[in-house]
């Protein structure tokens, strides 16, 4: 039997990394994918035609997640190609791209736009579709540095952001049995096909964090993968407002 | 809701697992769910045997084993006995969930030494003893799942001191026994489940004290409806199985919104 027979999930960011592997799980389990990419055109067709391959089904859909406007087209060509939305993975994110010591004001309002932002046009895009439903799951993607803090100040303030939108979001909508969660992903590395190899480009802050979790292995996104299924299924709902740290034992929080 | 772990997934085929208190209410609710799976179930119990027997029953008639053990956990040759039971019936243990507790209704104002010490002993020391007597199985497999029961008690408090003061005892003890294992491959995390009605309450409390517990329940909660074990069963499967082979040390609530933790 399969966990999501039936459902309807938009996977923002889903082109490479946590984003495809969810999109790919979730496709395994039954459900209909809007992958979405916003720059990642190859990555996301790629993903797509996985799914497919596999006897998923899925459709790929181009749309940066901070644009109201990009936003809702994307939602429409989920409700032509499978009805109305039921699952949303806020996955699209920018990644650290520097410490205190280069950060501006520019890149603190890019980083909160597509973050932050982004989380709360896809949430309003799809919440009337769960309202109607009576039935919904919204998986909000933040990190452990919500936890131990890090040096990328715009990015930590804008996943720590996310745990605030998650507990509120899930006040808001758990009248409407929305249930509205929160995954802490530690440091996840490349692709399931990057071979440890690759990881000789691991940047000795990483090699710390290996060494702070209490599972030793370098974290894959088929390690999440997991989680993300847990929290859109059936069996978490009565799970809302919660944060959920997959990392190896990182934060144990 | 019954259905969502009749799943015929089988995701614990084969795995030994002894599920702590599962005479009644969530226990038996996860050790059932379990059962389900595929895996070998021991049903622990104080006192409780027939329900106990009656939990096996339904295991083993959809298609699983199960075997019933009375042992208090807070006394540690109990419960080396009922590991040894347990590796005679079904060999080593890959998963224990440390479920036993006890929540006495004994208030601030007239709560004894002796009432305290009973809560820590089975709360908390129940959950070290237990530990302790199955974690050389799982080194040696290299490879094991514990959850610890605790309660949203940690992170909102309660009116019950000695309760409240061990369920965030067990998640000290959570943290600590996944840095502990977590080098032999052993998954360590905590449940706090929310307010759930269980048929104790029907015990242990008036008419009127349960319809306030439902309202308070449902008030506090985000998700407007009471939860009953059969929805704490999701979380304990997930940490049970492959799918969180990378969690560990971790804290879930699973409590329809009532903490946000």
């Amino acid at each position: 039997m399969k966990r999501l027979e039936n459902r309807v999930a938009i996977i923002t960011g889903s082109g490479s990394g946590i984003g495809a592997a969810v999109a790919e799980a979730y496709a395994s389990e039954g459900a209909k994918v809007v992958v979405n990419y916003s720059r990642n055109q190859a990555g996301a067709a790629a993903v797509g035609e996985r799914i497919a391959a596999a006897g998923g089904q899925a459709i790929v859909v181009k749309a940066d997640v901070s644009k109201v406007d990009e936003v809702r087209r994307m939602v429409e060509q989920a409700h032509e190609a499978f009805g109305p939305v039921d699952t949303l993975v806020n996955n699209a994110a920018l990644l650290p791209m520097g410490g205190w010591e280069s950060q501006t004001e520019d890149r603190w309002d890019q980083m909160m736009e597509v973050n932050v932002k982004g989380y709360l046009n896809c949430t309003r895009a799809v919440c009337e579709d769960m309202k109607a439903g009576g039935y919904g799951k919204i998986i909000n993607v933040s990190s452990v540095v919500f936890i131990q803090g890090y040096e990328a100040v715009d990015y930590t303030s804008s996943k720590a952001a996310i745990v605030g939108f998650t507990r509120s979001v899930a006040g808001l909508l758990g009248p409407n049995n929305i249930c509205v969660n929160c995954i802490l992903p530690g440091l996840v590395c490349g692709g399931d096909d990057c071979e440890l190899d690759d990881c000789e480009n691991l940047v000795e802050e990483h090699k710390k964090v290996i060494e702070q979790q209490l599972l030793k292995r370098v974290g894959r996104p088929r390690f999440v993968t997991g989680a993300f299924v847990f929290l859109a299924s059936h069996e978490s709902d009565f799970v809302t407002g919660s944060c959920l740290a997959v990392d190896g034992g990182y934060t144990r929080y | 809701m019954s259905t969502i772990s009749a799943s015929g997934l089988q995701r614990l085929k084969d795995r030994v697992a002894i599920v702590t208190g599962s005479s009644t209410g969530i226990g038996a609710a996860v050790a059932e769910a379990f059962g389900r799976e595929g895996a070998k179930v021991v049903i622990n119990h104080l006192g409780e045997e027939e329900a106990a027997q009656s939990v096996a029953e339904r295991i083993r008639k959809a298609g699983s084993d199960a075997i019933v053990v009375e042992a208090d956990v807070a006394n540690a040759d109990a419960v080396s006995q009922m590991v040894e039971s347990s590796h005679k019936a079904f060999g080593p243990i890959g998963i224990l969930v440390n479920n036993a507790g006890i929540y006495p209704r004994d208030y601030w104002d007239t709560m004894t030494l002796e009432q305290w010490d009973r809560v820590f002993d089975v709360n908390l020391k129940g959950c070290y003893l237990c530990s302790q007597a199955v974690c050389d199985d799982m080194k040696t497999a290299g490879y094991g799942k514990i959850i610890n029961v605790s309660s949203i008690a940690f992170v909102s408090g309660i009116s019950l001191v000695h309760y409240g003061s061990s369920k965030a005892g067990v998640v000290g003890f959570n943290r600590a026994l996944a840095v502990a294992l977590g080098p032999y491959n052993i998954c360590v995390n905590a449940i706090l489940p929310g307010a759930v009605k269980v048929d104790r309450e029907i015990e242990l409390d008036s008419a009127a004290t349960r319809e306030a517990t439902d309202k308070g329940a449902v008030a506090a909660q985000m998700i407007k409806r009471r939860a009953t074990p059969v929805d704490m069963v999701g979380a304990f499967i997930f940490f049970a199985s492959r799918t969180s082979d990378w969690i560990t040390g971790h804290c879930l609530a699973v409590d329809g919104g009532m903490t946000r933790y």
